[in-house]
């Protein structure tokens, strides 16, 4: 599943540590979120948009529906 | 959301309604377990015909994997440095589960495969199964840690 996980922290400036560090969860997490190798699950996923205040559907893309 | 607890290097046990370092109960409980299988050892004739050499090799042997043991059972993880606060959710946590059932389905696989071998050798070639036990949580190891491994190297 694609996302704008890496577009929506790096608008925030925020480093991957950082972020994890608000999330709960390790780094490399992180790293695999945004290189679309692991999709968190669904509570993970609304504390991303609720940090990033947008929605799910905006974070989160299906496979081959931009 | 950081956590509210101390993290120190090799976490803490709840001990008498506080918290200790959890290496003060595994170090000294390893020792003792470690000398009680000494002592078993002595007590059934395994340490052989100089009791005092035997005790100290059969506990020296296993009061590490004992030591390893009592911090695995008494240890908060929670409390150990670099902890994540919500384990379950993180991508580490999807890694051990398919490193898990994948070495299970390998355990399945070599035990199945053992077992039809073992149905063609001859009766007088039995295996010690000192020998076996140990041969297979190695390959439990081996086929956890390998597969593990790979998944984080695959990110």
């Amino acid at each position: 599943m694609e996302n704008r996980v890496n577009e929506c922290r790096s608008r925030l400036g925020w480093s991957q540590q950082r972020l994890a560090d608000q999330l709960g969860v390790s780094r490399q997490t992180i790293i695999s979120i945004e290189r679309g190798r692991f999709d968190p699950s669904l509570p993970l996923a609304f504390r991303l948009a609720r940090i990033f205040e947008t929605t799910l559907e905006e974070l989160f893309l299906p496979d081959g529906n931009p | 959301m950081a956590g509210q607890q101390t993290r120190i290097r090799w976490g803490q046990a709840r001990f008498g309604g506080g918290r200790i370092p959890a290496v003060l109960i595994a170090i000294p409980g390893g020792l003792l377990l470690g000398a009680a299988g000494g002592w078993l050892a002595v007590g059934t004739g395994l340490a052989g015909s100089n009791p005092a050499l035997g005790f100290a090799v059969f506990t020296a042997c296993l009061a590490m994997p004992a030591m390893a043991l009592m911090y695995v059972l008494v240890v908060d993880r929670n409390s150990v440095e670099g902890a994540v606060d919500r384990p379950e959710e993180s991508v580490e946590g999807k890694w051990y589960d398919k490193a898990a059932s994948g070495s299970f389905t390998d355990l399945v696989l070599v035990l199945g495969v053992l077992a039809a071998v073992a149905a063609f050798v001859p009766a007088d070639l039995a295996a010690d199964l000192k020998l076996v036990l140990p041969a297979i949580l190695a390959v439990c190891f081996a086929s956890f840690g390998i597969r593990y491994l790979l998944l984080r190297h695959r990110g």
